[in-house]
């Protein structure tokens, strides 16, 4: 198994961000160096209003984990960036076209990056996409 | 170990993990096992099905050792021992 993860998450469906922080949270605890890519809809599940009024577009296993009270994609990667090497970056070019700041963002993004960084930064990772 | 011998543990700590989700009781064992020092006995109690596949797995791969799973009714018993810092 390669020793970097890089995950590049687009869509905006809750299921796809939860399943990322999951994978992400036991690489990172495992020893791997994870980076996440949160571009395309998926930037909107990681405003700090959206989060706030969870207003996320989700389905039947969604509806579920609201239900079961489980633990929210945003407290998994929280709880795994306490615990191993992972960050979470934010596209740059959406947030130029959605005019949206840092600040708007949730607490557990760490920088805004273009695409040749994200390159730069996965180069040599094993990669997943949602 | 058999299943005798994991009923004859004191561990160290206990960490009742029951009522959280797939990857939350592997998390829980990993938050006790860098607070306790090398030596220590955790035992994992958890009610996911997959954390006595997960848990193993995971120690072979941060090189901590295993002791054994004791299946109960409605939960796993867990039982690992930390045998170098990490």
């Amino acid at each position: 198994m390669s020793e970097k993860l890089a995950i590049i998450i687009a869509s905006e469906e809750y299921e796809k961000s939860h399943v990322a922080s999951m994978i992400a949270s036991v690489a990172a605890v495992s020893g791997m160096n994870v980076s996440i890519f949160v571009t395309m809809n998926a930037v909107y599940n990681y405003l700090k209003e959206t989060v706030e009024k969870k207003n996320f577009t989700g389905g039947k296993i969604y509806e579920q984990i609201k239900e079961k009270k489980s633990a929210m994609f945003y407290e998994l990667f929280y709880s795994a960036k306490m615990l191993g090497d992972l960050k979470i970056y934010v596209c740059s070019m959406v947030m130029d076209i959605l005019k949206i700041e840092k600040d708007d963002l949730i607490d557990i993004v760490d920088d805004n990056v273009g695409i040749a960084a994200f390159l730069g930064i996965m180069e040599g990772a094993e990669t997943i996409t949602f | 170990m058999t299943e005798e011998e994991l009923r004859q543990i004191k561990p160290t700590v206990t960490v009742d993990a029951r009522g959280t989700y797939c990857p939350g009781p592997l998390m829980e064992l990993i938050k006790e096992m860098r607070q306790q020092p090398v030596g220590s006995t955790i035992e994992l109690i958890s009610g996911d099905a997959g954390s006595a596949k997960d848990v193993p797995e995971w120690l072979g791969k941060v090189k901590q050792e295993f002791l054994g799973v004791i299946p109960e009714d409605n939960f796993w018993r867990i039982f690992s021992k930390k045998i170098k810092d990490m």
